[in-house]
């Protein structure tokens, strides 16, 4: 029999038994949309990360330090020297090198403040008019870029004054130089990224960081070069300046960290898309069982068919694309509702989801193959029947 | 007349639990192209058995069976699909239509497990057209075989087993559930077929049907006891 007239055999028992055949799809129908669904919200949350990660520059990359000795510190190991960033330009490659104090792209700087006998960990940053909500006294004027003053953040100034307001006019030690509080800020939100930073002038931190030592160096590559090759020749010359201590020079690129999230965050995902495919599993014996039910109620017909000269692999054939239709087109219906779901989804999320082509089309492979699966062991059973005990019972 | 079929020494045993059960005990038999052959005998007398056997329905376990000159004893499945689906039309006494298709495609279905399928969609509806005319059943083409009356589905039955143009037809007790009006059309039928020479071997139980047999087999004990 060909293959058209086999589906259209099929899709004539599969229409005499609606409610029954749409029973089935529905366990299948639940486990590709909760997939699809969850395969979306990653995607999404994906696109998400990489949208915000776009504005670090994609061919700076940062070179640190780590001593043999972790212990060590780098203030005393000096693995940079201030003449690293002019030599390092002679490298093929560089585009320009400078010291950076910054972690995973956010320039700062820590310090211990304190105040008489108390003293807290400060973050400090430049002011360079950020927006700031300043709670208690002032934010810094630009003609106030030479004197050393501060605003400080709600929990440092808490630590130090008891109550923030008495900090207004006070001066604390920061790094052993003393400033003037001018400003308390509003204490920060929950998830803010920059919450609990101080902010002083620029002159005065760059006056600060030029006293401390450099801990890592920001390097630019110029376009068209290998990141890692220009690492390699920038870690040979880094060696030869600075052959007595021990330890080695490591590349961090910014890039490798969203990677590196990007890669959780797929872990994250196929995992519980995985649990949710156990729902799948289950539809799929919910498949089997009916599938199995089929053969037997409809003996009689295969029967039939076998005498008026049907061969096994036709029976086999015919209940193997049943079942394939039955999830199958489950499969597509569960497209549909992860599709209505990710829509919904989305009004609650901060971030859409995102439906991928390539999901859509593993759906519909996975839906095929779990009615080829559970669908092949009926349909043998069916073909293997005696058309005599068949027709007969 | 050439002999369409020749059994010779044919053997057939059910196992039981512990023991064998002897159902056809040496069948030697010839049936002739043109025959109406009908076998007679009471349950248990194993003549739907042997006529599973003479359709390649059921298996024996020695003797030689020759269909239309060829030694069919060692057939594979397969094989044994291609020549009921080619040579053969089946009818049964509780008519066996599959409900889940139309009358028409009842019909239709023998041309459809054809092994060499080069028959188009035009040919196959031009065919059911012309077998259901035979049975005077045209105009129910669309209906679905729960809508019609018994002597009506069997004559469905008759037409499909037709359809392929067969040698032979193999029909179990026919009008067994029938009443003796439809009993007639259905055996009215049967004749007209014979007549254009086709092959009919049929199970009855029923002694009045034998006027319309050319050959009748008694079978007792799965034994043939006398052929008329």
């Amino acid at each position: 029999m060909s293959i058209i007239n086999l589906i259209k055999t099929s899709v004539y028992s599969l229409k005499s038994h609606k409610l029954r055949v749409f029973l089935t799809m529905i366990g299948i129908i639940i486990g590709i949309s909760s997939v699809i669904s969850i395969m979306s919200v990653g995607n999404g949350l994906k696109v998400k990360m990489n949208e915000s990660m776009a504005d670090t520059d994609a061919n700076k990359i940062n070179i640190t330090f780590q001593a043999e000795n972790l212990e060590a510190d780098l203030n005393l190991i000096e693995p940079f020297s201030k003449s690293d960033p002019y030599y390092l330009k002679n490298v093929e490659g560089v585009e320009k090198a400078e010291a950076s104090q910054s972690m995973g792209g956010i320039d700062f700087t820590s310090g211990e403040g304190s105040y008489f006998d108390k003293t807290t960990f400060i973050m400090l940053q430049d002011y360079d008019d950020k927006e700031t909500i300043v709670k208690y006294g002032r934010s810094l004027k630009k003609d106030e870029n030479s004197k050393k003053l501060i605003m400080l953040d709600y929990t440092a100034a808490e630590t130090l004054f008891k109550s923030p307001e008495n900090a207004i006019g006070c001066g604390i030690t920061v790094n052993g130089v003393i400033y003037e509080v001018v400003g308390v800020l509003e204490k920060p939100g929950a998830f803010s990224l920059t919450g609990g930073t101080s902010y002083i002038s620029k002159d005065s931190s760059d006056a600060m960081n030029s006293e401390t030592a450099i801990s890592s160096l920001d390097v630019y590559i110029k376009a068209g070069y290998d990141k890692e090759k220009v690492f390699e020749s920038i870690n040979k010359k880094l060696i030869e300046s600075h052959s007595n201590i021990k330890g080695e020079y490591k590349l961090q690129d910014p890039q490798a960290t969203t990677k590196i999230f990007e890669q959780i965050i797929g872990y994250l995902t196929a995992f519980i898309a995985l649990i949710s495919g156990i729902s799948l599993f289950v539809g799929g014996i919910g498949v089997m069982n009916i599938m199995y039910v089929s053969v037997t109620e409809r003996k009689r017909e295969i029967g039939i068919r076998r005498a008026i000269g049907a061969k096994p692999k036709s029976i086999l054939l015919q209940f193997l694309i049943e079942a394939i239709m039955v999830t199958g087109l489950g499969g597509l219906l569960g497209i549909l509702f992860g599709f209505i779901f990710c829509k919904i989804i989305g009004i609650f999320m901060p971030f859409p989801p995102v439906m991928s082509l390539s999901s859509v089309i593993g759906a519909t492979a996975i839906s095929v193959i779990i009615g080829i699966v559970f669908g092949i062991i009926p349909a043998i059973n069916a073909s293997k029947m005696d058309p005599i005990k068949a027709i007969y019972n | 007349m050439s002999n369409l079929i020749e059994l010779a020494n044919i053997n057939k045993y059910y196992k039981l639990k512990d023991s064998k059960l002897h159902v056809l005990k040496d069948i030697n038999l010839i049936i002739e192209q043109g025959d109406f052959v009908m076998i007679m005998g009471k349950s248990g007398s194993g003549k739907t058995t042997l006529l599973n056997l003479l359709g390649f329905l059921d298996h024996f376990d020695n003797g030689k069976y020759e269909f239309n000159g060829k030694d069919v004893t060692h057939l594979s499945e397969n094989e044994r699909s291609e020549v009921r689906n080619s040579n053969l039309g089946f009818i049964f006494q509780q008519f066996h239509l599959i409900d889940s298709l139309s009358i028409g495609q009842n019909v239709e279905l023998p041309l459809l497990y054809k092994e060499s399928s080069d028959i188009t969609k035009k040919e196959r509806a031009h065919r059911v057209e012309k077998y259901l005319e035979t049975v005077g059943l045209l105009h129910k083409e669309k209906q679905s075989p729960s809508q019609l009356s018994g002597g009506q589905q069997q004559r469905i039955a008759i037409a499909r087993a037709l359809i392929n143009n067969p040698y032979v037809i193999l029909a179990d007790e026919p009008t067994g559930a029938l009443d003796s009006k439809t009993r007639e059309e259905i055996m009215n039928i049967l004749k007209k077929l014979n007549e254009e020479n086709k092959t009919i071997i049929m199970v009855t139980h029923d002694n009045d049907l034998t006027k319309y047999a050319s050959k009748v087999i008694h079978l007792k004990d799965g034994m043939i006891t006398k052929v008329d």
